[in-house]
């Protein structure tokens, strides 16, 4: 019921491979910009977007970051800990990249 | 993002809740305004909804369709309890819905969990109105919408299978507000005797400067700034903040009203003005009953999925409900 207890579920393939992109650190970590696409596209919001990219110019709303931040945590199975609910996490494609890469304990990007 | 302290504030706020409000403190603090044209706000609301509206409530019959509004055709969705759950009378008691989003956004589908969850506990029907906009159609437009929404529901009370006798309004936000206005409006025009008046996290005085609005005015979700847009967008210029049919808490009588239910959340701008309706309606002595939900905030009737303490929060009034409209 619980968004918190649902990303809990260990029984979803589909986390546990987004995870395992994100943990063998592979090169474009498309799980996240997929994740991001597919915010974009429900919301008709289309053009070029760059991993550096600051979502809220490319036209998230505030509402639309919270979401974000609720379907991240589903997509790769993690609860964010409230500390790392930041702004600065949560700025661009690369920015959430390397706050899982953070999470998942790993150094791939430094 | 700094949060203002709490006055009379008892319990902390829920875990939960406080997650939701620093996701929302990490992307810009508060719903979007000047940024954000209301379509893209519908939107924005829309999807977010489906992230943390409760899902999975047992239902019986659900029916979209739509109602002739008195400026065209606008939307309804009648919820009916599972057999199981219903009062064993052919003809069901019914809450009449008018959901939040202060007249610019929100919609029935935002407002579904708790829709279902009304229908569900209570044992009774829903239906769920759609009205007017703003900013394209300002004050008093949801105004006239909601009334004309009640007398309809009234008018065709059998063909929707419910009880035109035992018929309550409701709505959360800027619905409670409508809702206590339809109340207001049935009572000085002689139109429907409401069994029922259900208020969530209502607004209820556009020009109020209480304690919780001060103490809350920033990080809670709802901004002080943020209502001021709000107001602005759904008034037309000239409007009086403290016209009762946009601050129902301001009418000069209340004596003869429905009995209430209200609702508020501890940490909500809106909480104190909640609390002072129920206060005037006891001395106009109107049977008004009162919970604040302790350590919670703003919406947090329609995020049940995201907030456990919500669901609780809910099942007590659901049961309230039920209680109210099974003795009348």
């Amino acid at each position: 019921m619980a968004a918190a207890a649902e990303s809990r579920r260990a029984d979803n393939p589909a986390a546990k491979m987004q995870r395992s992109i994100v943990i063998m650190g592979a090169a474009s970590n498309g799980s996240v910009t997929e994740v991001v696409r597919r915010m974009l596209s429900e919301r008709s919001i289309t053009g070029e977007l760059s991993e550096d990219a600051d979502l809220r110019e490319v036209g998230l709303t505030s509402l639309d970051m919270v979401d974000l931040v609720l379907s991240v945590e589903r997509a790769f199975d993690v609860q964010i800990p409230e500390a790392q609910i930041t702004p600065a996490n949560f700025r661009s494609i690369a920015a959430i990249d390397a706050l899982l890469d953070t999470l998942r304990g790993g150094s791939f990007r430094n | 993002m700094e949060r203002g302290l709490a006055p009379r504030a008892i319990v902390a706020l829920d875990p939960a809740a406080k997650r939701l409000l620093d996701m929302l403190a990490a992307t810009g603090g508060t719903i979007d305004i000047a940024s954000v044209s209301p379509p893209q706000l519908r939107e924005s609301f829309r999807r977010l909804a489906r992230s943390v509206d409760i899902k999975g409530v047992p239902i019986g019959k659900v029916v979209d369709s739509e109602w002739p509004g008195p400026a065209g055709a606008l939307p309804y969705r009648a919820y009916y309890p599972r057999r199981s759950d219903a009062r064993g009378a052919a003809k069901l008691a019914a809450l009449v819905f008018f959901h939040g989003g202060s007249g610019i956004f929100g919609e029935i589908d935002t407002h579904d969990g708790l829709c279902r969850t009304r229908a569900a506990e209570s044992g009774y029907a829903v239906i769920s109105i759609g009205y007017r906009y703003a900013p394209e159609h300002k004050f008093p437009a949801a105004v006239e919408d909601t009334y004309a929404a009640t007398l309809w529901v009234e008018a065709q009370a059998a063909a929707l299978g419910i009880d035109a006798r035992r018929l309550a309004v409701g709505g959360d936000s800027a619905g409670g507000g409508l809702a206590a206005v339809v109340c207001q409006t049935a009572l000085a025009r002689g139109g429907p005797r409401l069994a029922l008046q259900l208020l969530f996290c209502p607004v209820m005085d556009m020009a109020a400067e209480t304690a919780s609005r001060i103490a809350f005015a920033e990080g809670y979700f709802l901004n002080q700034a943020t209502i001021d847009w709000m107001l602005q967008q759904y008034c037309p210029p000239g409007t009086d903040p403290k016209d009762p049919r946009l601050s129902p808490l301001r009418a000069a009588d209340l004596a003869g009203l429905p009995p209430a239910h209200i609702h508020t959340a501890e940490y909500d701008p809106l909480r104190d003005e909640g609390e002072a309706y129920a206060q005037r309606l006891r001395h106009a002595g109107v049977a008004a009953r009162y919970t604040c939900h302790a350590g919670l905030i703003h919406h947090f009737y329609a995020m049940a999925g995201a907030i456990p303490a919500a669901r609780v929060a809910l099942k007590t009034a659901g049961a309230a409900m039920k209680e109210a409209l099974t003795g009348t």
